[in-house]
C-alpha cells in the first residue's frame, strides 16, 4: 500500500455571510496517496474549489469540523508560521487564471526567483540558475530572456507554464491544481496537461486536480470523487467512473456530455438548475432533479456507502445494495 | 507561490464560486434599502438629513417666533427656556431662525445639485457614450473648470452675477457640474461595453433609446451618491458665500450670514456664531453619511 | 444544393491600432482577413477555432454590428454592408444574436418581461395584450413560467438566463440566430439543456444558426457545416462528417486530437502543438499556419494558400492544391 500524502476527514468548511450560513464544504472525506492524480469534478457552488482551498488553509470560510493530514501533520493544528512553510514548499497551487495571481507589476524572473529564495534558501547564482532550469522543464523558449519580461506579455498558455514553474520549483509533494486549463484554448490546454503528466512522472508529484471537464478528468486522473451540493456523491477510480458509475447525478454528467464520437441528435440533460451553495433541504440534494427518486429520497439524506472496491456512492438507490454486500 | 499573492487570489476565486446565488425576490432599492438599513452610520446619516428635511417643511408650525421680528429688549440673551438658543444682536429668535434657515440651506443644496446633475449627466453621458472630437471638447472644457479651486470658482462666478439667492444656486450649481461630468462618463465609458448594449443594438436600437433604457440607469449609482455627497458641499459653500456676504442678504436667516454676523460678539454672546456653525456641521455630516451609506448599498465594490 | 441564405464575400475586418498623443495608426490587427463562406437556409454552420481566430468578430461583422473593412455579405442576395441605417434596422428583425454571457448580456435594471419584449418595442411590433401575450408565448417556448415575466433577471441561475437571451433572441420570428459561445459560460450539466433547446427551437420555427464555438464537441454535436478557423481565415469548410472522420487540414487535425476525450481507455496519438498562436497583428507571410504546422513546406511560407474545393470541402492548405 502506498503511502497516505494528504488526508481530509469529515471536513466541513462553512461561510459565514450576511444572509446566513453557507455550508460551503459539508463533510468531505478525501485521501490522496503518494503519487497519485485524484480529480474532484463538479459544477459551480459544488464546493470543490473551497475543498482545495481548505488543504492550503487559503480558505476565507471556517473550518468547523473536521481534519485535515498532509505528510503526517495536522495542518489544521499549524501556526501561520509553518503553515507559510509547507505552502509553497510541500504543497503548492496553481488557478484558473495565471493573470491575477502573477503580481503585474514584477517581472517574471523576480517573482520565481522569490518563491525559490523563501523556500529553498539557496546562493544567488543557485537561485538563478534553479529558475532558469524550472523555466526549461515547463517548455518556455529562452527562459534566460523570460526571466526578464512582465508577466501582461505573456500568452495564456506561455503564463500557466510559468505559474507551473513557480509551484514545481520547491518540488512540492502534493500540486493542486484549480481549473488550470479551463481559461486556456484546447491546443494549449493540450499542451498543458502533457506538461503536467510529465511533470508527475519525472518529479513523482501528487496531483489533486479541480476540475468540471470530464474528458480532463479521463486523462489525467487516478481516482476521481465526484461533488454536489458541499459533499461528494460518487468516489471510485477514473475507469470504473466512465464504465459503471453509480450515482444518478454522475450518470447524467456523463451522459449529457456531447463527445466527438456520440452520434445522437438529442442530448439526454438533467433537468433543473445548479444549486446555490447553502440552499439545504431535507433528503438527498440531487432529489429534485434526480430521474430515479423515490419517496425516501427527498426524506433522508443518504450517506457514502461502498458499493464496490474503491467505490462509493451517496444514493439510496445503492444503499440496499451496500448493505447486502456486507452480510 | 508566496503568501500575499495567494492571498489576493482568493478574493477573486470566491465570489464566483458564488456568482450563482440568486438574490432574493424584490426590487433592487429593496436590497439596497436593506443594505442601508443595516449600516449604522448611513442610517445615522439617514435620520439626520430625514429630520433637517422635516424642519424645513415644518419651519412656520415648530418655530416658537417669526425669524425676522426684532425685539429690542432681548438683545443677545443667553440660550433660557423661552428662547432655548438665545436670541441675537436684534432680539430675534435663534431657534427660529435656525429652523428657517434650514429651508434655505437644503434648498440651495439640492436645487445647486440639481442643476449640476442635469448638465453634468447630459454632457458626461454625450462625451462618454459617443467619444471622439465632441468628448475630447467637452472633457477640455471640463478640465478648465477643475484647475479652478471650486469655491474660488463659485465666488467668481456670485461676484459677476452678484449677490442673491437665485445666483447663489446658479454658482453652487455650475461648480458641481464638472465633477458629476467627469463621473457620469467614467460610469457611461464601463456600461458602454457590456454585452447588454451590444445586443440592444442587435436589435436594431436606436442611440436614444440605448442612452435612457440602457445606459444611463445603469450609470445612476456613482451619481446618485456624488449628488448627496455633492449636497453637503454645496450647503457648506452656500454658507461660506453668505459669511462672505456674496449669498444671502440680511435679514434673511441663512446659517452662514448667522454665523458671519455673530463673529462680533463671538467675546460676549458665542451662541451666535456657534448655534449655526453646529447646524451646518449636522446637516453636511449627515449628508456625508448618507452618501456614504449609499455608496455602500449601491454597489459594494465602489468602495475606496 | 440548399438555397443560400446569408452569402460572405472576401470578408475583411482590420481594429486600427492607435498610438500616441494623435492617435496615429500605427498597424492594424487583422481579425478577419478574407472570409467566403455561405450560410444556407435551415441550416447549421458552425464555426470553430481558439481565441483570437476571428470567429467573434466574424459573427458580429455578419449583423453589422461591426463594420467590415472590406467585403460584402449578402443576405437573400441583398448585400448588407453600406446600407442606410433605416434599411439595416429593418433587416435587423431577421437576424438575432444570443451571446455568451447570460450575467452580461441582461440588463439588470429590467425586467425578464421587458427585456423580452425589447425587440417588440424597439420594431413596435406589439403592444398592450399583444405585447404581454407574445412575452409569456416566448417564456413558454424556451420553457420558463410565463409567472416569471415581472421578475428580474438577477434572480435566475445561468442556465435560465441564457433561456431568457434566446426568448429574447426569438421575439421578432427571426430567420439567422448567430450564437456566440452560447453555452460556454453555463455548468456542464446546463449546456445539453441549452443545447437540447436551441435544436427544438430550430425544428419548430425553421431557424438557420452560425453556431461560434470554441468546444468542437458541442459544435460537432450542433452542426451540419462546420468551417474551422485560425488566426482570421477559414482553413477548412466541410460537412461534419467529414470533417470529424477525416479531418485534412493540419490545424484540423491537431485541434481534433487535442480535444480531451471522456473515456479512459481511448488512447489516441495526439498531435501536441508547438508554440503559441501568432499575434494578428502581426501575422506570419505564407500560409498564417506555417510556423506550428507539422508539414510545412517552403511554398507555406511564401504563398497564402487560397480555401479551394478538395473532394467536396473546402481546404486552405497548399498539400492539397496538387490534386
Amino acid at each position: 500500500m502506498k503511502r497516505k500524502l494528504l488526508e481530509m476527514k469529515a471536513l466541513k468548511t462553512y461561510f459565514y455571510t450576511g444572509d446566513g450560513v453557507v455550508p460551503a464544504v459539508d463533510g468531505i472525506d478525501i485521501t490522496i496517496y503518494e503519487g497519485e492524480t485524484v480529480g474532484i469534478v463538479g459544477e459551480s457552488g459544488s464546493g470543490k474549489s473551497v475543498t482545495s482551498l481548505t488543504a492550503m488553509r487559503l480558505t476565507p470560510g471556517k473550518v468547523v469540523e473536521g481534519s485535515v493530514t498532509f505528510d503526517g501533520r495536522d495542518i489544521l493544528a499549524l501556526s501561520e508560521k509553518e503553515m507559510r512553510g509547507v505552502r509553497g514548499n510541500d504543497m503548492a497551487m496553481i488557478f484558473q487564471e495565471p493573470m491575477t495571481a502573477l503580481n503585474p507589476v514584477f517581472t517574471i524572473g523576480e517573482q520565481l526567483l522569490e518563491a525559490i529564495r523563501i523556500h529553498m534558501k539557496l546562493g544567488r547564482s543557485e537561485t538563478k540558475a534553479r529558475a532558469i532550469e524550472m523555466l526549461r522543464l515547463v517548455g518556455i523558449p529562452r527562459p534566460e530572456q523570460m526571466l526578464r519580461e512582465y508577466p501582461h506579455r505573456l500568452s495564456g498558455g506561455m503564463r500557466q507554464r510559468v505559474m507551473i514553474a513557480i509551484a514545481m520549483a520547491c518540488n512540492p509533494k502534493l500540486l493542486i491544481a484549480d481549473e488550470p486549463t479551463t481559461a486556456l484554448d484546447v491546443t494549449i490546454q493540450a499542451q498543458i496537461l502533457e506538461l503536467m503528466q510529465q511533470l508527475k512522472t519525472s518529479q513523482g508529484t501528487s496531483i489533486l486536480l479541480i476540475t468540471h471537464d470530464l474528458g480532463v478528468v479521463a486523462e489525467m486522473c487516478d481516482r476521481v470523487a465526484v461533488m454536489y451540493g458541499g459533499q461528494i456523491v460518487e468516489e471510485c477510480d477514473v475507469l470504473t467512473l466512465f464504465t459503471s458509475p453509480k450515482h444518478p447525478y454522475t450518470q447524467g454528467l456523463i451522459k449529457s456530455m456531447p463527445t466527438l464520437e456520440t452520434n445522437e441528435r438529442r442530448l439526454y440533460s438533467i433537468p433543473g438548475s445548479v444549486p446555490p451553495p447553502g440552499s439545504l433541504r431535507d433528503g438527498c440534494r440531487f432529489s429534485p432533479r434526480c430521474e430515479f427518486a423515490q419517496a425516501i429520497c427527498h426524506e433522508r439524506h443518504p450517506q457514502l456507502e461502498a458499493v464496490g472496491a474503491g467505490h462509493s456512492a451517496r444514493c439510496w438507490l445503492h444503499a440496499a445494495e451496500a448493505k447486502e454486500a456486507f452480510q | 507561490m508566496s503568501e500575499p499573492k495567494a492571498a489576493s487570489l482568493l478574493a477573486q476565486s470566491i465570489p464566483s464560486t458564488y456568482a450563482d446565488v440568486p438574490a432574493k425576490r424584490g426590487a433592487l432599492y429593496k436590497q439596497v434599502l436593506k443594505r442601508l438599513k443595516n449600516n449604522k452610520r448611513s442610517l445615522l446619516g439617514l435620520w439626520m438629513v430625514s429630520l433637517f428635511i422635516f424642519i424645513a417643511i415644518l419651519a412656520p408650525w415648530i418655530s416658537p417666533y417669526d425669524p425676522l421680528e426684532q425685539n429690542m429688549d432681548k438683545l443677545l440673551q443667553a440660550p433660557s427656556l423661552s428662547h432655548p438658543f438665545g436670541t441675537d444682536e436684534y432680539g430675534r429668535d435663534i431657534l427660529s431662525r435656525i429652523f428657517y434657515g434650514s429651508r434655505i440651506s437644503l434648498m440651495v443644496g439640492i436645487v445647486g445639485v440639481v442643476i449640476s446633475v442635469v448638465f453634468g449627466v447630459a454632457f458626461g453621458t454625450i462625451a462618454g457614450y459617443f467619444g471622439g472630437k465632441i468628448e475630447s471638447v467637452i472633457m477640455r472644457v471640463t478640465d478648465i473648470f477643475m484647475a479652478f479651486p471650486g469655491f474660488l470658482l463659485a465666488l467668481a462666478i456670485v461676484s459677476v452675477l452678484g449677490p442673491g439667492m437665485v445666483n447663489l444656486m446658479i454658482a453652487i450649481g455650475i461648480f458641481s457640474v464638472p465633477s458629476f461630468i467627469w463621473i457620469t462618463r467614467s460610469a457611461v465609458l464601463s456600461v458602454k461595453n457590456k454585452e447588454y448594449i451590444e445586443a440592444s443594438r442587435s436589435m436594431g436600437a436606436k442611440h436614444r433609446r440605448i442612452i435612457f433604457k440602457h445606459i444611463i440607469p445603469n450609470s445612476i449609482a456613482p451619481i446618485i451618491v456624488l449628488s448627496a455627497l455633492r449636497v453637503a458641499t454645496a450647503i457648506l459653500s452656500a454658507s461660506g458665500l453668505s459669511f462672505l456676504g456674496m449669498g444671502a442678504q440680511p435679514p434673511s436667516p441663512e446659517w452662514g450670514a448667522m454665523l458671519s454676523a455673530g463673529r462680533e460678539f463671538l467675546r460676549t454672546a458665542p451662541h451666535l456664531s456657534i448655534v449655526p456653525g453646529i447646524a451646518i456641521m449636522l446637516v453636511v455630516l449627515g449628508f456625508n453619511l448618507l452618501g456614504d451609506g449609499l455608496r455602500d448599498a449601491l454597489d459594494p465594490k465602489m468602495k475606496v | 444544393m440548399n438555397e443560400s441564405l446569408l452569402e460572405v464575400n472576401h470578408l475583411t475586418k482590420y481594429f486600427p491600432i492607435k498610438k500616441g498623443l494623435f492617435n496615429r495608426t500605427v498597424g492594424q490587427v487583422k481579425a478577419v482577413d478574407g472570409l467566403n463562406f455561405t450560410i444556407f437556409k435551415g441550416e447549421t454552420l458552425g464555426l470553430v477555432g481558439e481565441s483570437g481566430c476571428g470567429k467573434s468578430t466574424t459573427g458580429r461583422s455578419l449583423l453589422q454590428l461591426l463594420r467590415p473593412t472590406t467585403g460584402e455579405i449578402k443576405y437573400e442576395g441583398r448585400n448588407m454592408v453600406g446600407l442606410p441605417p433605416e434599411e439595416l434596422r429593418r433587416l435587423r428583425k431577421d437576424m438575432q444574436m444570443v451571446f455568451q454571457d447570460p450575467y452580461a448580456s441582461l440588463n439588470p435594471r429590467m425586467t425578464v418581461g421587458e427585456l423580452i419584449a425589447e425587440p417588440l418595442d424597439i420594431h413596435q411590433a406589439a403592444s398592450g395584450k399583444e405585447r404581454t401575450r407574445r412575452i409569456d408565448e416566448l417564456l413558454e417556448i424556451v420553457g420558463l413560467n410565463s409567472r416569471y415575466a415581472d421578475r428580474y433577471g438577477h434572480e435566475f441561475s445561468g442556465g435560465q438566463r441564457q433561456r431568457i437571451g434566446i426568448a429574447r433572441a426569438l421575439a421578432l420570428n427571426p430567420k439567422l440566430i448567430v450564437a456566440d459561445e452560447p453555452v460556454s459560460a453555463l455548468d456542464v450539466s446546463i449546456q445539453s439543456q441549452i443545447i437540447n433547446l436551441l435544436q427544438d427551437l430550430q425544428d419548430q420555427f425553421k431557424l438557420t444558426y452560425l453556431f461560434i464555438a470554441h468546444d468542437l464537441s458541442v459544435v460537432k454535436h450542433i452542426s451540419s457545416r462546420i468551417g474551422v478557423m485560425y488566426l482570421g481565415g477559414i482553413v477548412e469548410l466541410a460537412n461534419k462528417r467529414e470533417l470529424f472522420a477525416e479531418p485534412l487540414h493540419p490545424y484540423t487535425q491537431a485541434l481534433l486530437s487535442a480535444v480531451p476525450s471522456p473515456d479512459p481507455l481511448a488512447k489516441k496519438s495526439r498531435i501536441v502543438l508547438p508554440g503559441d498562436v501568432p499575434s494578428p497583428a502581426n501575422p506570419p507571410p505564407g500560409c498564417a499556419f506555417h510556423t506550428r504546422c507539422h508539414a510545412c513546406m517552403a511554398v507555406c511560407r511564401t504563398d497564402k494558400p487560397e480555401l479551394r474545393d478538395v473532394g467536396g470541402r473546402q481546404v486552405a492548405c497548399h498539400l492539397y492544391n496538387q490534386a
